[in-house]
């Protein structure tokens, strides 16, 4: 049986913070979300819950349209 | 009427040189199709990810307004067509409440420099670049003039303290460029 305390701990790290949107401009955060490639880490690699996922995809998009974040490789 | 944020990326040279009308502009927009513009901040010019429009950096405008659902088509419609800004996100915001101005990456929400603050900002650079080269020019003439000036000194006198009285800053700030000069010159040398 596991234990109590790894149960409560949620793996969504935007779920643990409860957020209810990812904003586009919080480039830090998606920067931890991305490879150093500007590719979005897959769910397995980043932890993140479908719903968060989903929002975290739609959040890197507008980043890339507004160029806060890449759509190809790294910030020079 | 809904809460929207707009996101509008502005090319380097328009922020640095003609900030007013470049807002002015983006303003006069959001308020031709009744928008209320509730708040705004400015993100100092920064790299972008990539290039847009031959643009290597830009700034960021962030603001908050007001607005009909069926304003927001027209509002794109009409920045189409101009080239105040390069690009622009409007996204809704939920709810009613104004959402606090964080950070872009590095950049702090900052207000813009009035057209006053970078005049006076250009004024004092030149000035101290008069003032530098001022400064190089003097020393080569002290030692010429050193032996005629006993003579003729209670004449020369009042000019001479307001001349070094200018020169005093001057010299000051030209301390620091000194000492990288002789090295430049020594290094020559040693060549």
């Amino acid at each position: 049986m596991k234990s109590r305390r790894f149960k409560d701990r949620a793996r969504c790290r935007f779920c643990r913070d409860k957020a209810t949107a990812i904003d586009y401009k919080d480039t830090q955060s998606l920067q931890k979300l991305t490879t150093g490639q500007g590719k979005l880490f897959s769910r397995k690699r980043s932890g993140n819950c479908a719903k968060h996922q989903r929002m975290a995809k739609a959040a890197l998009k507008r980043a890339r349209y507004i160029a806060l974040m890449p759509y190809v490789g790294g910030q020079n | 009427m809904r809460l929207y944020e707009a996101l509008f990326l502005i090319e380097s040279g328009k922020a640095a040189t003609d900030w007013e009308a470049t807002e002015g502009a983006l303003m006069s927009i959001l308020e031709k199709h009744g928008g209320d513009v509730r708040q705004k901040a400015y993100y100092d010019e920064r790299k972008l990810a990539y290039p847009v429009k031959g643009s290597r950096r830009g700034a960021y405008l962030l603001v908050h307004f007001d607005a009909e659902p069926t304003a927001i088509q027209e509002i794109h419609g009409d920045l189409n067509l101009t080239d105040a800004a390069l690009r622009t996100m409007i996204t809704v915001i939920e709810g009613e409440e104004l959402p606090e101005l964080k950070a872009i990456g590095n950049a702090e929400p900052t207000t813009p420099k009035t057209r006053e603050q970078r005049e006076a900002e250009r004024a004092a650079v030149e000035a101290a670049r008069t003032a530098a080269a001022a400064a190089a020019a003097e020393p080569e003439k002290k030692p010429e003039e050193a032996p005629v000036k006993p003579e003729e000194k209670p004449q020369e006198k009042p000019e001479e303290k307001k001349a070094e009285a200018e020169a005093a800053p001057a010299e000051a700030a030209k301390a620091d460029e000194e000492p990288a000069a002789d090295s430049e010159k020594n290094e020559e040398k040693k060549a």
